[in-house]
């Protein structure tokens, strides 16, 4: 599980004044859960995600996966393992000369065996359709496809957890479905959680449980219907619900 | 104000280490010159999308083939880049990441620093390009551009483009990122810069925005232009659609799917935001 206890976190802005992004939130993501997070741009989306796997350390409260506190220097180590995390702009994460070897570098962190490392590598190409270019260099593929490189490398490693960071924002609309459809199938399995911080109402009616922020606060937590069905209450803070779920209020107001 | 911008018979392929040997751009003839309006460019990831607008300003050489702009091939010797890139703004995917000075209007200031204008009319074309992308010049002037939010970064950055007064916006993937209100303010911008006479030029993977703006859609697949002619007549083509791996606007399938339950007074709209327009008049 993780376990977030509210936490607190602010930056200093040019004049050094403190501003709050986060203020207080606490939930708890359970192993094999999906979830969705949504809320306007600023409302604390990408720091409360960046707070799960210690990439960002919050002032107050504390965040606990899997019984690991992320303050704990010592743990970071084991909580990035079990926590994957893929941004919107994937340049920010692919680090290798070739698309092969941007997969097959965090498994040789992991220490993992010739063989299993060759065979994960293998089905994270095909799986993402990245095998005609794994001799490439990432450079020169497209942001789309940057993008599938950058969830394979991850997902090679076979993390708990999950947290996509708007990924599918860079790409067209089929290989956006592919994405969406992995995560299901992840789901199905019952593997591996994800958190996926989205913009597009669609995607997040895919999610067993949405969250909505605003203003560094938790507005809403629920099923993604029923939040989605609170039009008025949505465009308030910035939001849209699903088109469907739009039309309905439109047709019915 | 448009640019009469030809691409004849463009081929490009990277060379280098690690490059991929196909083809980026494959024999591309596409003439943008003439009416105003926008133009849409749609297509799968790694189809050349982002690859072909570079072309228009210079910023990458075709390996073969001529750009003409109004009639002067940009590659003759002697042709001056600087003065195209400020006809034809581009406007790149994330051009947020791109924003460095102190204050908004310095980071605004800059295109139009470098083309050597005079301190009046720098001040004036950040002021109307703040404008342009409704941010209000007095409370965002001077503030970091750092500490903006996502959406406000990315209008920042789109100002700084437009402070050089182009005739011809390219926008790659405006609405990346970018929440609701964020993806309406950066779509009345667009529509504000048609309803002016600019040019725009927007490549998208958003098929509502397609259909909510573009007067002309280009589709790319693996290089080439697979389909060019008005919006509907290519969302109206299913095998178009899942070889330019492309679904229909969500508007028009929820339209079809509600058939005679859609309401009477929806039937004029044609897109989410003239129906919007329609239900709060």
């Amino acid at each position: 599980m993780i376990g977030i206890e509210d936490i607190h976190f602010s930056y200093r802005d040019e004049h050094g004044i403190p501003r709050p992004v986060l203020n207080g939130i606490s939930l708890n993501i359970e192993p094999g859960e999906a979830v969705a997070i949504m809320g306007a741009n600023g409302s604390g989306k990408s720091t409360l995600v960046k707070c799960c796997n210690g990439l960002l350390l919050p002032g107050k409260g504390r965040v606990v996966v899997d019984g690991l506190v992320t303050a704990d220097e010592q743990s970071l180590a084991a909580i990035r393992r079990r926590v994957g995390m893929i941004f919107q702009n994937p340049d920010n994460q692919i680090v290798s000369t070739t698309v092969e070897r941007e997969i097959a570098f965090g498994l040789e962190n992991l220490g993992l065996p010739y063989e299993e490392m060759h065979a994960r590598v293998d089905e994270m190409l095909r799986r993402f359709d990245l095998t005609p270019f794994r001799l490439k260099s990432p450079h020169y593929l497209s942001g789309g496809e940057k993008q599938r490189l950058a969830l394979a490398a991850v997902l090679a490693m076979r993390p708990r957890y999950v947290i996509l960071d708007e990924p599918t924002s860079l790409l067209d609309p089929q290989h956006r479905r592919q994405i969406i459809d992995l995560l299901l199938k992840l789901h199905h399995e019952g593997e591996i959680a994800w958190i996926l911080v989205t913009q597009f109402p669609e995607e997040a009616l895919l999610a067993g449980r949405l969250i909505i922020l605003e203003q560094g606060r938790l507005f809403r937590a629920g099923k993604p219907a029923d939040l989605f069905a609170e039009v008025d209450e949505l465009l308030a803070i910035g939001l849209e619900p699903p088109l469907s779920f739009y039309l309905d209020h439109l047709a019915g107001g | 104000m448009s640019v009469d911008l030809q691409l004849q018979d463009i081929c490009f392929r990277y060379t280098g280490i690690g490059a991929s040997d196909r083809m980026i751009l494959d024999h591309i003839t596409l003439n943008l010159g003439g009416a105003p309006g926008c133009t849409a460019i749609v297509g799968p990831s790694g189809s050349g999308k982002t690859t072909l607008i570079q072309h228009f300003t210079g910023l990458l050489r075709p390996s073969s083939g001529t750009v003409r702009v109004e009639g002067e091939d940009i590659w003759a010797r002697g042709y001056d880049h600087t003065l195209l890139r400020r006809r034809i703004g581009l406007v790149f995917q994330f051009p947020e990441g791109q924003l460095f000075e102190e204050s908004v209007a310095r980071d605004v200031a800059f295109g139009p620093l470098n083309l050597g204008w005079s301190e009046e009319r720098i001040d004036a074309a950040v002021e109307k390009a703040l404008r342009q992308v409704r941010l209000d010049p007095v409370r965002f002037r001077d503030r970091s551009p750092f500490n903006l939010s996502e959406g406000e970064k990315r209008r920042v950055a789109i100002a700084g483009v437009l402070a050089m007064e182009p005739e011809m916006v390219v926008l790659d993937e405006p609405t990346a990122g970018l929440d609701p209100r964020g993806l309406r303010s950066v779509e009345e911008l667009i529509e504000g810069l048609i309803d002016q006479g600019t040019a725009v030029v927007l490549i998208t993977h958003n098929m509502d925005f397609v259909n909510d703006l573009a007067r002309r859609v280009l589709l790319m697949i693996s290089g080439r232009i697979a389909y060019d002619g008005p919006p509907a007549a290519l969302f109206a083509e299913p095998t178009l659609l899942q070889a330019g791996s492309l679904e229909e606007p969500l508007f028009l399938r929820e339209r079809a799917a509600r058939g005679a339950h859609w309401p009477a007074h929806f039937r004029q709209a044609g897109s989410l935001r003239a129906l919007l327009r329609i239900v709060r008049k």
